[in-house]
């Protein structure tokens, strides 16, 4: 569905992303793992179209999503991201029923209304674990967890077939961490989503993706099926990966 | 497997009321209350003007012309005869009225001009800011005083020139707020929807600078009162036989060694307006912007 081929970005001479290709199929979560400065946010960002790829092309079922420095869109609402950091994802000066309809802003006039009372705004906030009610509430009175429930009703609110999740729960307790992660899970049955999941959480990584690629200054350096990977990593930086992961061990008696 | 999606946590965070917190900030400094209140005095006179006095500030009575101040003419008379006291209540009209114009106008436009060089950034930011730089040379009094006598000396021109050397510091404001802004997450996911950068400008990033500017607006208000009056003594602003205080202030000056209330009255008229203007944009920054509390 989604084809990365040959992308490379460089800043000044910096190469953030160098020359990575990699694919990612209908209903699959793929996840990008790797240390911080290894690109996957950059990555991430010109799929969704925040950033122009030096070279190199990403496609949708086919289409070209660049034409040089130009982002050509599909379909409004087709992709959506969730970032890392739901403080400041959310405008607080923005009601949440505001925020969580500001893709449809997107649409004409015409669209947009029609979008709106097609709509069930409860069953989008009961699908992400809130209630009606807080729709008219503003994002200071929402804990970290709650506001990153915000911003996946705002992500699903569209019927995405695609979502790009930038470490979406990096910045939340480890608590609430499991219950964004089973969320995203149920979502993605439930929806029939595709997910490119990027984080430097080896075991999130773990538990999310069908399929990982590994990065390592802008190269992707492995990948494969997840399983495969963890069982058998090839290269001495994903070793090393599994290595920082804390490990439980069962003793005997 | 079962999921479980709910929120564990449903319940909303409580905050103590913002309204309250800043009720409170407010009334704990003693000199913006002064300056509120004898604001609001002004605007009640300002409102309330044709109520208050018997007089019309602009009908001539030669035979009462120059009269100190008695109990029929609390602040005495001008030169043809009309009542300082009520010259100087519809002069709170005009002041107070053009003042508020002026300072919103080049709150609204220079908010808007410095948001799209915020957000927009690159060569358009650049140019707009340098064309900034060249009016901010100016000392602003100096600038509006070369600008009214170019335009020709009139009221609306006098406003005009006040808010043209106002617009550069809401501009400058606005900029650097919205550079701010715009690297927020909620910026780039509006990106990501599609959403044009007029919107993007117009709903997240103006909103988002707002508190700043209306902080400078109230601070500002006295200042351009003060500008207002300063042209008018001049001779560039108000011209006679409008009722505005520096014009009175200008022709009273004449009449200064003998007739002192003339001159004295709207005097003290410009002085209290600015002067609680100044207080309550102090205190208004302290109450909306706590950082800057020194």
């Amino acid at each position: 569905m989604l084809y990365v081929n040959k992308l490379i970005k460089t800043f000044e001479d910096l190469h953030a992303v160098n020359d990575v290709s990699f694919q990612i199929e209908k209903g699959e979560s793929y996840g990008l793992v790797g240390e911080s400065g290894s690109g996957k946010s950059t990555i991430g960002n010109m799929i969704i179209g925040l950033l122009d790829p030096t070279s190199g092309n990403i496609r949708l079922h086919g289409k070209n999503l660049w034409k040089g420095k130009k982002f050509i869109r599909p379909y409004p609402g087709q992709m959506q991201i969730v970032f890392q950091d739901p403080q400041s994802s959310l405008d607080s000066r923005f009601r949440i029923r505001d925020i969580v309809t500001e893709p449809f802003k997107a649409f004409s006039r015409k669209e947009q209304k029609q979008k709106m009372t097609n709509i069930n705004m409860a069953e989008i906030m009961q699908r992400v674990g809130l209630h009606e009610e807080h729709l008219d509430r503003y994002p200071h009175e929402f804990s970290g967890g709650q506001r990153q429930r915000i911003a996946i009703a705002r992500a699903i609110i569209t019927n995405p077939e695609f979502i790009i999740l930038d470490e979406p729960t990096s910045a939340l307790d480890v608590s609430v961490q499991a219950q964004i992660l089973n969320l995203l899970k149920y979502l993605q049955e439930e929806l029939d989503l595709t997910y490119l999941f990027i984080s430097h959480d080896m075991s999130v990584i773990r538990y999310m993706s069908d399929k990982i690629g590994v990065l390592y200054q802008g190269k992707l350096i492995e990948e494969g099926e997840t399983e495969m990977i963890f069982k058998n990593p090839k290269q001495d930086y994903t070793k090393k990966l599994f290595a920082s992961l804390p490990q439980l061990s069962s003793q005997g008696s | 497997m079962e999921l479980d999606v709910r929120a564990t946590h449903t319940e909303l965070i409580n905050r103590p009321s913002q309204l309250r917190l800043n009720w409170y900030r407010f009334r704990k400094n003693p000199l913006t209350l002064i300056g509120g209140i004898v604001l609001l005095l002004f605007i009640i006179i300002a409102v309330a003007a044709p109520l208050l006095t018997p007089y019309e500030p602009e009908v001539i009575n030669m035979e009462n012309r120059l009269a100190p101040p008695s109990m029929s003419h609390w602040f005495g008379t001008d030169e043809v005869g009309r009542d300082v006291l009520t010259r100087i209540i519809y002069g709170a009209r005009l002041s107070l009225g053009m003042g508020i114009t002026v300072v919103v106008i080049a709150g609204l436009i220079g908010t808007i001009i410095g948001a799209f060089a915020g957000y927009m950034g690159g060569k358009f930011g650049q140019i707009i800011m340098r064309i900034m730089d060249v009016i901010l040379a100016f000392p602003t009094l100096v600038l509006a005083m070369a600008l009214t006598a170019a335009l020709g000396p009139s009221l609306i021109n006098a406003m005009l020139a006040i808010a043209i050397v106002k617009i550069p510091a809401f501009v400058r404001l606005a900029r650097s707020e919205a550079l701010v802004v715009r690297e927020q997450l909620f910026v780039k996911a509006s990106k990501t929807f599609g959403l044009s950068d007029i919107w993007i400008i117009f709903r997240h990033i103006i909103p988002n600078v707002i508190t700043p500017v209306i902080i400078q607006v109230s601070i500002d208000l006295g200042d351009a009162i003060m500008l207002i009056a300063t042209l008018g003594f001049l001779g560039l602003g108000a011209q006679p036989p409008i009722p505005e205080w520096g014009t009175m202030v200008h022709t009273g000056w004449e009449f200064f060694m003998e007739q002192w209330w003339y001159a004295t009255f709207p005097g003290i008229a410009i002085f209290l307006a600015t002067v609680s203007f100044n207080l309550l944009g102090d205190g208004l920054r302290d109450v909306l912007d706590p950082k800057s509390i020194r």
